[in-house]
């Protein structure tokens, strides 16, 4: 192996170890609470992780959390970007996840049809529901 | 697989000991049984440095911190945390000044003021899985320095970063490393001193336990500098986890060319071999170190000749302790200039310390020389466990010296340390407070000197016997004026002729403490009473008549049989005379009625002259 | 010595010269500048452990330890100020306090550097307690004690014993104030790896170790010094025997001697002492009194029977001006006399071995049928030396195994025939050797080693061995190999080389009749000696012994001799080929005359007119007739 191996072996390896130093362009949060477990979100969060790999997006954790308040409109799922933006989808299933990942995270575009809510952390403001 | 979780598992000694693997187990099978195996990795990493909170269990990229976590309660982190996103509160840390519970361990304030250089991995990276290491720029400094730089230019690297030996002599680790390259013989060796003898200090371990690349890396880069093409890490039997991940270290490094021959296809060839030592301080300085190695007994050698000019079989010998090579890979990485700016004037870079004793938050701390001693016990440490009062902070070990209370706020660095007539050592702090007994201090660390004295030196071998007899006369009570007297004069003595450091700085307790503290050693001299009510001989347990309930618990636990009940009443006595002061009856006393006392002090009215036989 | 390698110190105000590489104690000495030691020995490594030299530099805050501290140029010391000398002796008094040196009953009182510095420093008290430790004492050795509550660890004595003798039997065992020498393994001196030697208790400075014989029997002022030759064996090692009323009390090495430099062994150090046997004060012959009737009867008996051999046993100790008389004598009785070695074989090669140099140049020495350990100890720690310092290695070809077999790199089962083979023919390779065994043979045998070959051709028990024939030697000699040959025997080889063809070995004797033997016991007590003799005397018509101590089976004819002790001024010459003096050291006992005076005077009786002949004549004698040997082995 010589450095140029070396280096190439410390980014693949780098992948590995992204979740656990800070820096992400976007953070994804699934609710997987009881409803959120009922309506599907662990298929969800399954077909995000894996959209994620195809597209060898590696910087983006995806981690859960219980009830994000939108019992109703179950699979949730927020999407944090580095600058403070917070975009929560609903009512979502594998393969609108997909587009979710194809479209916001790797595009930067949102998708509108699913957004239920939207904060800018550094604006403090708040967009109703569409 | 792709892990959206990672549940890195502290491997750290400390942690290990407290239970990890259990946890580990019931961890495993808790995430089987959710399901969650594909999800979720569990990562055993080093010593994460909060080491009274073991075991240790941090979940990323949630940057959640879980602190003494049992098996049980890794069950249920499993079930709330992972599967249901969930945050287990029961297991997180409670800041102890807003009571409010802390997350993310960069909330804490005991890391939040520290800065890891030396530490940057353990805790973050599994040290046995050298991909780890790889992905956080591991071996790039090895890279950069066999093919962009000349050994002369690692040299002024080093020189500029101002980076001192952190082994405790403080050596400017630049100009070591030029008289080794400049010296001339048939070959060259590299050695790394992880032999850690201080009682207390535990810093060398965590790093060669939870980042031994760290390391291994330096020390070829070293190798590369001075011209050995053979090292040797000596690491102390007493620590079997760091020489299994050491030599496993070297194993993976040598499989994917980077120890050995033509590595990284520089044509550079270097190799390290673990040598174990067998229970000897001793071998913790330099010249003895190099006799075990050669297989002989561990006794110092006289210096001159240096070991950089003739060390192992006569031959150029570079060695330098476990931290000051940690320090190596990032001068390298991010430049000398940058480590220079770190620290102070006289001491660049951070430094490692073990926090033991009476503080709250025991483990390792690694801050910029510089920070006060004030910043480490009371900001990082989290104060002094029970409100008391602080006295003293050993630093230095056996060879160090205290720090007292006037003195909180000096600047942790080498040359502040030794004006006051401790030193920096390899960075044991062990933290005393208003119950610590400063005679009772330098006994402890004197007797350690003794038993691990190698004997070859008259000053060494019989004077600490003969300083040692003396404050046990003080702590007894038996001693006069004219003992103190020869105790000064043989100290001095004993540092003057000893051969090696050991025996040079075996009296330095007890000069310390009698520095700072003279008026203890009166009061043990003059008033035969032992202020901090700790030395056996001058202390006296009694039974307050108007607190006692009459349980019997003490008489149950004494071990001697000498608690009483007095006839017709709920009380009891103790029979002062064959007492053996162990404090057994203290500590098991619901309602705080037994007292230790100082050896005649009178009794009060309100006592009953019946509570001492 | 070179202009820059000089340097110039200033001790004590007064200007003094060294050399650069040496240390500040060593220049001090040379210029008779005192400084205290315990630990120091000139012969042995510098550990600075007793700490009793430390001297003060200026400049320097730190104090110097004077004997490992090497001298610059420049240097200003001060050895004798008021503060070390009070660290000194706060020194001195740690270690009389730390075990139980108590001088009255010591038998080194009087001898002892420890004593000595306690007075020297005014050492009137202890200070501190003493911490009186119970203590062993290991008397299982036959020849010394070792007594720990004398010991102050100064580690002279596992120097000498690892770097001089070369078995590093002593060690340091236990760690700080439970340090102890130990032998072996924890085991007793008597049963342990200790060859004896006895350097140990030559360097000792106390009186931890001390030898058996002479304890209590004189302090040094009481006793008087000589140097002479040992009698042990064909090394000649210098000794110093001191004695007391004209007996040898104690045996030295003599320091002086640049054959041993101090160094001794068993033999010398005490199995040359002889005590509890009567020795023979006068002639017991016959009914005869006093010399000249005892001689007259000897002669009459001697040439009673001309038809038979008359043999003149000598011993290997025999001097060469006792060797001169004997063939004189020889001579004078004729051609039926013939002259052989009562305790030794003859030396198959009889000239000088290379000298010991030899053994220094070499880096594989190869050990072929000899046991020197057993024979030549002195020889056999130079052995030791150079393999355990990694200077040489070893190959033991030896059908069994001998003391320096566990210092081999191998072992092989080789006749001189096939070592001889090894470095003329490329390709020849002993049978069933394995893997490493070939790989290491061929590792020695190419390259540009120096090969050493030592060897005494001794038989073993069944007289199988083979020896090394000429074309051997030659075939070393084209190779470049050094062939060295361990003679037995004090002087044999001067004794072969002057008797030459009239010398024949004992063996062919034994049991044979013979007319008369005149056996030249001497002052040996080995008990193969008496043995040896009866078989040699079975069959003879008239025995004379000439001997210094009484003998157990009664003889004809008893002539009383001197010990070697006892014997001089005469010489000697060791297996390299020097002349060794043999220097009296004591009076002789009763009427006991040297071996050269008795051959003389029976010479005489029988007629001969040849007067004695000195050293030079021989020495140059000697040296005409290995040159002559040697060109013919050529």
């Amino acid at each position: 192996m010589d450095i140029n191996d070396l280096k190439k072996m410390r980014d693949q390896a780098k992948r590995d170890l992204e979740l656990r130093s800070g820096e992400h362009s976007h953070k994804i949060t699934i609710s997987m609470g009881t409803i959120g477990i009922a309506a599907g979100a662990r298929e969800v969060m399954k077909a995000v992780i894996d959209e994620l790999a195809k597209r060898d997006i590696d910087n983006v954790p995806v981690t859960i959390t219980g009830s994000l308040g939108f019992d109703d409109q179950e699979v949730v799922m927020r999407v944090e970007s580095a600058d403070g933006e917070q975009v929560t989808y609903a009512r979502l299933d594998p393969e609108k996840a997909r587009l979710i990942v194809r479209k916001h995270i790797e595009n930067g575009e949102r998708v509108r049809e699913f957004i239920v809510g939207m904060a800018d952390h550094s604006a403090k403001k708040e967009e109703s529901k569409s | 697989m792709n892990y959206r979780t990672h549940a890195l598992l502290c491997a750290g000694a400390a942690c290990l000991s407290s239970g990890a693997d259990n946890v580990q187990a019931k961890l495993e099978e808790a995430i089987k049984e959710t399901g969650l195996s594909d999800e979720v990795k569990i990562v055993r990493t080093g010593c994460v440095g909060s080491c009274d909170l073991a075991p240790i269990l941090i979940i990323e990229p949630d940057s959640v911190f879980y602190q003494k976590v049992k098996p049980a309660d890794a069950e249920m982190i499993v079930r709330e945390h992972l599967l249901k996103g969930r945050i287990y509160e029961k297991n997180l840390i409670r800041d102890p000044d807003t009571r409010n519970l802390i997350t993310t361990h960069a909330d804490f304030a005991f890391f939040r003021k520290q800065m890891k250089i030396v530490l940057a991995n353990c805790g973050l990276i599994d040290p046995e899985n050298i991909r780890e290491y790889i992905a956080r720029d591991g071996y790039q400094a090895l890279g950069k320095v066999l093919s962009e730089m000349e050994p002369e230019e690692v040299i002024e690297e080093l020189e500029t970063s101002r980076l001192r030996g952190r082994g405790g002599a403080g050596f400017p680790t630049g100009r070591k490393w030029r008289f080794v390259h400049q010296a001339k013989g048939a070959a060259k060796y590299v050695v790394c001193n992880g032999d850690e003898g201080d009682p207390g200090a535990f810093m060398d371990r965590s790093v060669l336990e939870g980042d031994p690349h760290r390391v291994i890396e330096a020390m070829a880069i070293a190798g590369y500098t001075v011209g050995a093409q053979k090292g040797f890490l000596y690491i102390r039997a007493e620590y079997p986890l760091a020489i299994r991940r050491v030599e496993l270290a070297i194993r993976q490094a040598r499989e994917l060319g980077l120890l050995g021959r033509n590595i990284l296809e520089t044509g550079f060839n270097f190799d390290l071999e673990v040598r174990v030592g067998a229970g000897a301080f001793v071998c913790g300085e330099e010249t003895a170190l190099m006799a075990s190695i050669l297989g002989r007994r561990g006794m110092p050698m006289p210096r001159p000749p240096f070991p950089a000019i003739s060390g192992l079989w006569d031959c150029p010998t570079l060695i330098n302790n476990v931290e000051t090579y940690a320090n190596i890979v990032p001068i390298i990485m991010n430049g000398g200039a940058w480590f220079s700016r770190i620290g102070t004037e006289r001491s660049a870079g951070t430094k490692v310390f073990a926090l033991a004793g009476k503080i709250n938050n025991t483990g390792l701390v690694e801050v910029p020389m510089g920070t006060t001693l004030r910043e480490i016990i009371f900001e990082i440490g989290g104060g002094i466990p029970g409100g008391k009062r602080f006295k003293a902070a050993q630093t230095g070990g056996p060879s160090g010296g205290c720090i007292p209370e006037q003195y909180l706020d000096i600047s942790m660095e080498y040359d502040t340390l030794s004006a006051i007539g401790s030193m920096m050592g390899s960075g044991g702090l062990i933290v005393m407070d208003e119950d610590s007994c400063m005679v009772d201090v330098a006994k402890f660390f004197l007797e350690f000197c003794l038993d691990e004295s190698c004997g070859k030196c008259p000053p060494c071998r019989v004077g600490t016997q003969h300083i040692f007899r003396i404050l046990e006369k003080i702590s007894c009570g038996e001693a006069d004026h004219g003992d103190l007297a020869q105790l000064e004069e043989l100290a001095a003595m004993i540092r003057k002729m000893s051969l090696c450091g050991l025996g040079q700085t075996a009296p330095n307790p007890v000069l310390s403490t009698l520095r700072y503290f003279r008026d203890e050693y009166m009061a043990h001299i003059e008033e035969k009473r032992c202020p901090a009510k700790v030395c056996r001989a001058m202390v006296t347990y009694r039974i307050r008549k108007d607190t006692c309930i009459g349980c019997g618990l003490c008489a149950k636990v004494c071990p001697v049989n000498v608690i009483s009940k007095v006839e017709g009443q709920k009380l009891y006595v103790i029979d002062e005379t064959p007492c053996i002061r162990c404090g057994a009856c203290m500590d098991v006393c619901p309602v705080g009625a037994v007292i230790k006392e100082s050896v005649g002090t009178p009794v009060e009215e309100n006592e009953s002259c019946l509570s001492r036989v | 010595m070179s202009e820059s390698s000089v340097i110039h110190l200033t001790v004590n105000g007064q200007a003094v010269e060294g050399r650069r590489g040496q240390t500040i104690l060593e220049i001090c000495r040379a210029a008779g500048i005192y400084i205290p030691t315990l630990c120091y020995h000139p012969r042995l490594s510098v550990v600075a452990a007793c700490r009793m030299c430390m001297v003060e530099l200026e400049g320097n805050s730190k104090l110097q330890a004077s004997c490992s501290t090497p001298a610059a140029d420049g240097m200003v010391i001060r050895t004798d100020t008021e503060h070390l000398h009070e660290y000194r002796r706060l020194n001195l008094e740690f270690l009389f306090s730390e075990r139980n040196h108590i001088c009255p009953f010591c038998e080194s009182s009087g001898a002892c550097d420890l004593q000595r510095l306690g007075y020297e420093h005014k050492m009137e008290s202890v200070r501190v307690e003493y911490l009186a430790p119970r203590l062993p004492t290991d008397l299982s050795s036959v020849c010394f004690g070792l007594d720990h509550n004398r010991c102050i660890l100064c580690t002279r004595c596992i120097r000498v014993c690892d770097e001089i003798e070369g078995v590093h039997t002593l060690d340091l065992t236990g760690r700080g104030g439970k340090a102890m020498i130990g032998v072996d393994l924890h085991t007793d001196f008597g049963e342990s790896t200790c060859t004896l030697c006895g350097a140990c208790v030559q360097v000792c400075p106390t009186g931890a170790l001390y030898d058996k014989l002479p304890a209590y029997r004189g302090r040094p002022q009481d006793l008087e010094s000589v140097a002479t030759t040992c009698p042990g064996c064909s090394v000649g090692c210098g000794l110093i025997a001191q004695t007391r009323y004209g007996q040898v009390i104690r045996v030295l090495g003599d320091e002086n001697c640049p054959i041993n430099r101090g160094h001794t062994c068993r033999i010398g150090r005490y199995d040359s002492v002889v005590i509890g046997r009567k020795r023979v004060e006068h002639p017991q012959v016959d009914s005869a009194q006093g010399w000249d009737s005892a001689l007259a009867f000897c002669k009459q008996h001697l040439l009673a029977d001309r038809q038979k051999k008359i043999v003149l046993a000598l011993n290997s100790r025999t001097t060469l001006e006792a060797c001169v008389e004997a063939r004189n004598l020889l001579d004078t009785l004729g051609d039926n006399a013939i002259a052989t070695l009562l305790d030794t074989d003859l030396p198959p090669q009889p000239v000088p071995a290379p000298g010991f140099d030899a053994i220094q140049k070499a880096d594989v020495i190869w050990l072929v049928n000899c046991a020197p350990t057993r024979y030549v100890p002195v020889l056999a720690s130079m052995l030791r030396r150079r393999v355990r310092k990694r200077q040489a290695r070893l190959i033991v070809c030896t059908r069994r195994a001998i003391e320096l077999s566990r210092y081999a790199e191998l072992l092989l089962d080789l006749g001189p025939d096939e070592v001889a083979a090894l470095f003329t023919n490329r390709d020849f390779l002993p049978s069933g050797l394995d893997e490493h065994s070939i790989r290491l043979l061929r590792e020695c045998l190419q390259g540009n080693h120096q090969h050493l070959v030592i060897t005494s051709d001794r038989p073993d028990r069944r007289g199988r061995t083979k020896v090394f024939a000429d074309e051997h030697r030659k075939a070393l000699r084209n190779a470049g190999v050094d062939l060295f040959h361990i003679t037995v025997g004090t002087n044999t080889l001067g004794i072969a080389a002057l008797l030459g063809d009239r010398l024949v070995d004992r063996k062919d004797l034994f049991c044979r009749e013979l007319g008369a033997v005149v056996a030249v016991v001497g002052d040996l007590v080995d008990e193969r000696v008496p043995a040896a003799l009866k078989s040699l005397t079975e069959k003879a018509g008239f025995v004379l012994v000439l001997t210094s101590y009484e003998m157990e089976e009664p003889s004809q004819a008893v002539l009383p001799m001197m010990t070697w002790w006892e014997d001089g001024p005469a010489h000697v010459v060791n297996l390299i080929g020097n002349i060794r003096p043999v220097v009296p050291v004591g009076p002789p006992r009763g009427d006991a005359r040297p071996l050269a005076d008795i051959l003389h005077a029976l010479a005489v009786a029988l007629g001969s007119k040849a007067t004695r002949r000195n050293i030079d004549s021989i020495r140059e004698e000697l040296a005409q007739t290995w040159s002559k040997r040697e060109e013919v082995a050529r």
